[in-house]
């Protein structure tokens, strides 16, 4: 009989415990989705060579773009990121401070080429699998950051297929690094972690 | 009387150092932990060695097609007895046939190195996880003659960098 209550008792407080998403404040929610045990970053280890790609949240998108906006249009912007998912995926060399496009660059030229593939051509040689479809992107922008930091980092959207409003399935990015030779970088997210996301408890709340 | 008591006493205390010093050795050995792995099983079964070859494939198959292409225009000039154009076909065909045999050499080469770049961490990080001292790669050269199943961990290191590659 004891058992019996216990049980019921465990099963109450488990699916309470669950119903309820948690609530974050609008630096805590980006501190959540920047965090590597929350699974929305991922990093790619190579021999002398990183890659994180950072999952973004539409609430992730809007407090990092409104930050220095005081119009900024959270309702409108909302509206635009319906159905659609976007990735940073930045990368770095490991044994060294200079941006990855620059290091080992035998010339002006090799350094024109390499940024020119990042310019135009790896958003190529991107995809995204979701449930059982393969995406290509429908937006892409190489942030150049004209050497001041040794970071690089290729943002990319892509538009989910059918009416999903966010993302619901489970997704895997892949990148297929031609130009470093670093093979093809994969990151998964399932549909539990983005099940997972907090809400935020605020939204005129900024950073 | 006193002398044969003092150097009894000298000797355990040796014998007794010496005695523990040997356990210690003893079972620092055997926290040692040692593991064999397949190298060339590793490789083949990587996934991204898989998707990395399947991608030159079809890349490859598009110029051995190609090369059909001018066999077949070559038979053709020959029926005809065109001799000029046949020349021209098979220099042509000849040209196009090293093209594919360094292309395919220079795409082992890189799924090759490409492979290594990536796997070579994760059997790093995979050994510091298990708490080994030492991987000893098999690789059927003959550095490895024997082991038992005991110490063969390639299916789970194969599993490993897998899970790893698939970014979960």
């Amino acid at each position: 009989m004891k058992v019996g209550k216990l049980y019921v008792v465990s099963i109450f407080l488990l699916s309470a415990t669950g119903c309820g998403k948690r609530q974050l404040n609008a630096a805590d929610y980006v501190h959540y989705v920047q965090e590597d045990k929350n699974h929305l970053k991922k990093a790619v280890k190579m021999q002398d060579m990183e890659f994180d790609i950072q999952y973004k949240p539409y609430d992730y998108i809007v407090l990092l773009e409104s930050r220095n906006d005081p119009a900024y249009d959270r309702e409108k912007r909302m509206k635009q990121l319906a159905g659609t998912a976007w990735f940073n995926i930045s990368f770095h060399k490991t044994n060294t401070e200079i941006s990855a496009l620059k290091e080992g660059a035998t010339s002006l030229d090799d350094y024109d080429q390499r940024l020119n593939y990042f310019l135009n051509y790896a958003s190529k040689d991107i995809v995204l699998v979701y449930g059982g479809d393969t995406l290509k992107p429908v937006s892409y922008l190489f942030e150049n950051n004209y050497n001041v930091g040794p970071e690089e980092t290729m943002v990319v959207g892509f538009v989910f297929p059918g009416k999903d409003p966010a993302p619901l399935k489970d997704m895997q990015i892949s990148y297929y690094d031609r130009l470093f030779h670093n093979g093809i970088i994969k990151a998964s997210f399932s549909a539990e972690t983005l099940k997972e996301i907090p809400n935020l408890l605020n939204t005129n709340n900024k950073i | 009387m006193k002398n044969t008591f003092l150097r009894t006493v000298i000797l355990s205390v040796i014998i007794s150092l010496l005695s523990s010093g040997l356990v210690y050795v003893l079972l620092s050995n055997q926290s040692r932990k040692t593991a064999v792995v397949d190298a060339i099983k590793l490789f083949n079964q990587y996934n991204m060695k898989k998707e990395l070859e399947t991608k030159e494939k079809t890349r490859l198959e598009a110029m051995s097609k190609v090369l059909d292409s001018l066999t077949n225009k070559i038979k053709v000039a020959q029926a005809s007895k065109d001799d000029q154009t046949a020349k021209m076909l098979f220099d042509r065909f000849n040209q196009l046939k090293q093209q594919l045999r360094d292309e395919y050499n220079q795409s082992n080469q890189l799924i090759n190195q490409e492979v290594w770049k990536r796997l070579n961490p994760l059997i790093d990080e995979f050994g510091k996880k298990k708490n080994l001292h030492l991987i000893i790669g098999a690789n059927g050269m003959g550095s490895v003659l024997y082991n038992d199943e005991y110490y063969d961990l390639t299916p789970e290191l194969v599993t490993y960098v897998n899970k790893q590659y698939e970014g979960r």
